[in-house]
């Protein structure tokens, strides 16, 4: 298991978020160096995902700033380029299209070489237990099915920093661990992971509440 | 000077010592332009008494594009300074604006009639004001359609720009492709070719409906800013972090 | 662009063309539109040929600009609704790899087919067969503006409710310089035999000027959607 040759961390102080003029979230601080992952928890509606889309660059902070840095380089208040990996709470898998298929448009999206694609999709499906899926159009799937898929994309992605939407919805115990699994190993290949749960995702991590 | 238009508190106080201000300035200027153009003016040798709707037509014609340059403005404003005022100006001059299109449209073709033979003719101005009271609908249907204010003005600024872009595209195609109309005869570089009696009756309206204009676009913000304020007292206070983060074991590490 | 912007282009617009022919030939009913249309304008102006000649060019440009209008409101919507978008947002550098990926997607299964189409409808349409081919190269030419105008308006609308008739009255402002010229081109050509006439300068020059506007505003409203 070779380490990711970025080490970023992340920083958040007071961060604030408004959706239609109205504050959402006020006061929050994140603190992720490289390896850690942040889960945050809190009822429907405490602004968890709109936490999330601060980092992905989706909202405008409405207060606070973030900070991100490679290494020990200069703190950028911009993710680093090509770094963020996005689980949205809808996989975004087309249904007309095979598992194989939806992997290898987002496999291209992460710059990975043409030659490998193969190795590196059958791989990722085979750790997420959908290698006897590879051909089916994933709308006959199932939710979790599709979620497992989600799951392969970000293997395949090789980014360093998961913003992860509730990344075990619809995902059966025992997949669930699985999950936990590639999220712990991808910390110990030096990357961070913020995670907006109900339930405890079964990884070491730090622990935030809000509401 | 500049913060009155920018801090709401301010601008209020403004708006309300300016917007009853202009709507007197409008009664005033209307009453005067309605009566010099009606029995004052002097009726055409060619078009006689049809002459006198120019009074309400041209000025109206004006206005139309008057208020979407504005509306333009404001947004460019909204865009670059992310200002909340200047998209609320913006959204409350599309009513006025597009009801001086229509006004133009409407006494244009009144116009027409007894000029051209007809309610409407292909001529070059009366297409492009259609075509902009067409970027006025467009432009309202934005705010329509869009819940979220603040969302709705981010869309609503990008088509009023681009739009504002496209008006002199519209106006050299349509000039291209027709011209009917007579030449523009109030603005020369050798001087006006109208008569004065026929010149104050013309700016005396003209001024009357930026008057009326100014007035109903603050009394627009002023609404919405009410509005806002009302909405905001019944909000929920938001999430925050329930004490530090702190450090949780995982199943298998 | 750079090497991985391009492999990104040709990724969407592979993916795209694959959905667009499995799901049910989403793509035929442009064309599909295009040629209804047509038809219908024929019946309802009647069979006297003089008449019809004369409305050709009209007829040609509003149904490729309607059908155009009308297939590609939903072009960012599914994108959108699956999450896609936000993803490739948050992932990628820039949006305008899958914008121009979008745009070409446009103008493979929706402009082309049109464009070849346009000979059979003007000459139902009565044009003589000496103006057919000239004809359709001048909407070859004024095409590209009107479906850079019809992606704009769909990025405009992306998400929005009543996106897809919200859009038609966005374009419609837009569409009447290159149908003005569109038509006056067309017309120039059959009345003078002149194809490179001032008209057909003008609506190469609406083309390029959206392939200048509409790429950047259109990659702002996406993202705006997003927001």
């Amino acid at each position: 298991m070779t380490s990711y040759s970025r080490q970023i961390t992340l920083q958040a102080r007071n961060l604030g978020c408004d959706r239609s003029g109205v504050p959402i979230v006020r006061g929050v601080n994140i603190d992720v160096a490289p390896g850690e992952a942040v889960q945050l928890f809190g009822v429907n509606g405490s602004g968890k995902t709109s936490l999330l889309n601060l980092f992905a660059g989706h909202y405008r902070l409405a207060e606070g700033q973030i900070g991100w840095r490679i290494g020990d380089e200069e703190w950028e208040t911009i993710s680093p380029l090509n770094s963020v990996l996005y689980i949205t709470h809808t996989p975004p898998m087309k249904s007309a299209l095979t598992s194989l298929e939806n992997l290898r448009f987002w496999t291209h999206s992460y710059g990975v070489p043409k030659a490998n694609f193969e190795d590196t999709a059958y791989g990722a499906l085979d750790r997420v237990g959908m290698m006897g899926h590879a051909m089916t159009r994933t709308g006959k799937l199932s939710a979790g099915q599709k979620r497992r898929l989600d799951i392969a994309r970000a293997i395949i992605a090789g980014r360093e920093v998961w913003l992860l939407d509730e990344p075990s919805a619809a995902i059966d115990s025992e997949g669930a661990e699985m999950v936990a699994a590639i999220i712990s190993e991808h910390l110990g290949k030096g990357g961070i992971a913020i995670a907006a749960t109900h339930d405890t995702l079964g990884v070491a991590s730090k622990k935030l509440v809000i509401g | 000077m500049f913060s009155h238009f920018s801090n709401p508190a301010k601008f209020e106080a403004l708006a309300n010592r300016v917007g009853p201000a202009s709507f007197v300035v409008f009664a005033v200027l209307a009453t005067i332009g309605v009566i010099m153009g009606l029995f004052v003016a002097p009726e055409d040798y060619q078009q006689g008494d049809s002459v006198r709707i120019m009074f309400v037509h041209v000025p109206a014609a004006w206005m139309a594009l008057a208020s979407f340059s504005f509306i333009a403005t404001m947004s460019f404003i909204g865009f670059i300074w992310r200002h909340n005022l200047a998209d609320l100006a913006a959204r409350s001059a599309a009513a006025p604006g597009a009801a001086f299109t229509a006004l133009a449209l409407f006494t244009g073709a009144v116009w027409g009639k007894p000029t051209w033979g007809a309610w409407w003719v292909w001529d070059a101005r009366l297409t492009s004001v259609l075509v902009l009271f067409f970027l006025y609908l467009g432009y309202m249907a934005i705010w329509q359609s869009v819940q979220d204010q603040t969302k709705a003005a981010r869309f609503a600024r990008i088509f009023a720009m681009v739009g504002a872009i496209n008006i002199p595209i519209v106006k050299f195609s349509v000039d291209w492709w027709n011209s009917l109309h007579q030449p523009a005869s109030v603005f020369r570089a050798d001087g006006p070719t109208i008569h004065s009696s026929m010149l104050i009756p013309l700016f005396a309206m003209a001024l009357a409906y930026t008057a009326l204009f100014t007035w109903m676009v603050l009394a627009g913000v002023r609404a919405d800013l009410i509005e806002t304020r009302l909405e905001k007292r019944q909000l929920r206070k938001p999430s925050r972090p329930v004490g530090e983060a702190e450090q949780i074991e995982g199943v298998n590490t | 662009m750079t090497g991985t912007a391009l492999t990104f282009t040709r990724a969407t617009l592979v993916r795209d063309l694959a959905i667009s022919v499995r799901s049910g030939g989403g793509w035929f009913y442009a064309i599909l539109f295009f040629v209804v249309f047509a038809a219908l304008a024929g019946i309802a102006i009647g069979p006297e040929l003089p008449a019809l000649a004369s409305a050709a060019p009209a007829i040609n440009w509003l149904a490729a600009a309607f059908a155009i209008q009308l297939t590609v409101t939903d072009v960012f919507e599914d994108d959108f609704r699956d999450g896609s978008l936000a993803i490739i947002a948050a992932e990628q550098t820039s949006l305008f790899p899958y914008f121009f990926a979008k745009v070409i997607f446009v103008g493979l299964i929706v402009a082309t087919p049109m464009i070849l189409a346009s000979p059979v409808i003007l000459t139902m349409f009565g044009i003589s067969p000496v103006h057919i081919m000239g004809a359709a190269t001048l909407l070859a030419i004024g095409i590209p503006s009107l479906v850079l105008t019809a992606v704009f308006a769909a990025a405009l609308t992306a998400g929005l409710r009543a996106g897809g008739l919200l859009a038609v009255v966005i374009a419609a402002p837009f569409l009447a310089p290159p149908l003005i010229f569109g038509v006056l081109s067309i017309e120039t050509y059959i009345a003078n035999g002149i194809f490179w006439s001032p008209e057909t300068f003008v609506l190469a020059a609406l083309s390029l000027f959206m392939a200048v506007m509409a790429p950047p505003f259109s990659v702002i409203a996406l993202r705006l959607g997003l927001e």
